[in-house]
């Protein structure tokens, strides 16, 4: 029955390995390239929560950054702690998540994916709207996290030290999701995927069930906009525009979607690729483009889904 | 004892009255046919059965429950469980995880696996899933491909997912189409043995052959409204059956 990597254990110590050595051998741009990459594993392994129940959402990088905005109110207003920010972050993310799955799952497939967009865009629209979100210029100068234990106290202001902290919370959202996967939840998501009627005819009930999904993958997108507000100090309207719910969904497509590594590793090396094209700014979505389309052509697997929703779905709406 | 009976269903499509003001009980622990020519109504009395469609009037009772106004996810974890026509399954699953997703809803478990399942409850839900198997002789393909098996055994395979939800009443659409002889012969022995459980069966079935030698009763459908039920004997002497059959493709 288990189909799992067969060398699961391995890729963990790798990676675990590689994340605790990298502050040691690289400088700080790099390391805080490390952190940004850790953050965006994270964005997609939670992302391929929603895919699992079959269906494609522009929200996710929004409810990342109602994480963002959760954490850059609470600091800058009420100059919260690390902890009760993150812990709202998820939180409030989860909420509005919640509350939006009831007009949004209403809806299927391309249907979903426009709807998801327009709520994305509400959400977004007041940010730049309002003062209390900080309008078009958000929020800057977030403090970085100060951990005081008694007599040892640590400062995650140096990229190093903040590098560690968030490669230990995503490490653990991981875990967390891998376990919620593994079980009758994550059966649950993909027989919906695989045969909506086929799952409500044995009594799973589809629309709670991609609620559910639907929720605890903002949760942990929101954990992931607490760790990216603090990591650049700022969070702006525009750091969770169309452009980079774009980016998501590509990265995703191109780094397979299929197995829980598939993105882990898939984020990597593209988070690398993203990195090593900052010569030709100008050319980068032409080359983006480029990419899909050779990976739509010769290595359809990510993609299935994305095909499916078009004319698959209809029975189903 | 009736466990499952519809009191003056109808349902209009627009102007098209697809069953007109049914009425009829299913009796627990029989094999039921609703049967009927083509047109007469029985694809949509399906549905309204399993709770696809709602009807336009009338009430369906699951063992004096009203459940007219349930989900199809909910009547099924009542009990009121349905297989499609033609092959729906996880393709790209085993032929044990497709029966191990049958007991998601009704299995054993608790609230807490969701996170991780306990060995107890992992430990039951392999038991059953074994059992299952065996009953409807699928042990030995255990872990094929959904996807690679037989028309037949993809047929045999919907209604294990089915078995595995624990039905009271288990409804068939057209089990026996694109089947061989064989084949049939040996549907009809699984859907006997599934009786002989205690489960109600209530099947929708162009298969005159099959219905005649399966079923306790057998409820006649024509122009959406019920014509007669009877024995199988009842039925086949009828003579206004003969004619509705007669009067088109028989």
């Amino acid at each position: 029955m288990s189909r799992s990597p067969i060398s699961g254990p391995m890729l963990v110590a790798l990676l675990a390995l590689a994340c605790l050595c990298l502050p040691l051998v690289a400088g700080d741009y790099y390391v805080s390239f490390g952190t940004e990459i850790a953050i965006m594993v994270l964005m997609l392994s939670s992302y391929r929560v929603v895919l699992l129940t079959g269906e494609w959402s522009f929200a996710h990088v929004v409810l990342q950054g109602v994480g963002a905005y959760t954490a850059a109110i609470l600091v800058k207003d009420h100059g919260a702690p690390f902890p009760v920010s993150l812990a709202a972050g998820a939180l409030t993310a989860a909420g509005v998540a919640g509350l939006l799955s009831f007009p949004l799952l209403k809806m299927r497939g391309f249907y979903f994916l426009m709807g998801s967009f327009a709520a994305a865009e509400a959400i977004r629209l007041l940010w730049r709207k309002f003062r209390y979100f900080g309008g078009t210029k958000g929020f800057s100068g977030i403090s970085a996290p100060y951990l005081d234990l008694g007599g040892l106290s640590v400062d995650f202001g140096y990229p190093a030290s903040y590098f560690y902290l968030t490669v230990v919370i995503v490490g653990l959202c991981l875990a967390i999701l891998w376990q919620l996967e593994q079980s009758r939840l994550g059966r649950i998501w993909k027989t919906i995927e695989q045969q909506d009627l086929l799952a409500q005819s044995v009594g799973v009930d589809t629309r709670r069930y991609r609620r559910i999904a639907f929720v605890v993958s903002a949760a942990f997108a929101g954990v992931a906009g607490v760790l990216l507000a603090y990591a650049f100090g700022t969070v702006t309207p525009n750091r969770f525009n169309l452009n980079f719910a774009l980016y998501l969904m590509i990265w995703a497509i191109v780094g397979g979607t299929r197995s829980f590594h598939g993105v882990i590793l898939g984020g990597i090396v593209l988070m690398i690729f993203d990195e090593s094209l900052r010569f030709a700014e100008e050319l980068r979505s032409g080359i983006y483009g480029l990419i899909l389309i050779l990976v739509m052509l010769f290595w359809p697997q990510g993609l299935e889904r994305l095909i499916r929703l078009a004319p698959g779905r209809k029975g189903a709406a | 004892m009736a466990i499952l009976s519809l009191h003056g269903v109808t349902r209009t499509f627009g102007g098209v009255v697809a069953v007109n003001d049914a009425s009829f009980s299913v009796q627990a622990g029989t094999i039921h046919g609703l049967i009927g020519p083509n047109g007469a109504g029985k694809t949509t009395m399906f549905s309204l059965i399993t709770g696809f469609y709602r009807p336009t009037q009338g009430r369906i009772k699951l063992d004096g429950e009203d459940v007219t106004d349930l989900s199809t996810s909910a009547r099924a974890r009542k009990g009121l469980v349905r297989t499609f026509q033609g092959t729906v399954l996880f393709p790209e699953q085993t032929v044990a995880e497709n029966i191990g997703n049958g007991l998601l809803a009704t299995g054993p478990h608790r609230w807490f696996d969701w996170f991780a399942e306990p060995h107890q409850a992992r430990q039951e839900r392999e038991a059953r899933v074994a059992e299952i198997l065996e009953f409807t002789r699928l042990t030995d393909l255990r872990d094929a491909l959904a996807r690679d098996l037989s028309h037949g055994q993809q047929r045999v395979l919907g209604i294990a997912i089915a078995l595995a939800a624990r039905p009271r009443v288990l409804l068939l659409d057209e089990p026996f189409t694109g089947m061989t002889a064989s084949e049939k012969d040996r549907l009809v022995q699984m859907l006997g043995r599934v009786r002989e459980q205690g489960t109600t069966i209530v099947l929708v079935e162009h298969d005159m052959r099959s219905v005649m030698r399966l079923c306790d009763r057998i409820t006649v459908l024509n122009f959406g409204r019920v014509l007669t039920e009877g024995t199988p004997e009842e039925v086949r002497r009828h003579p206004e059956v003969m004619a509705a059959y007669l009067g088109t493709a028989a």
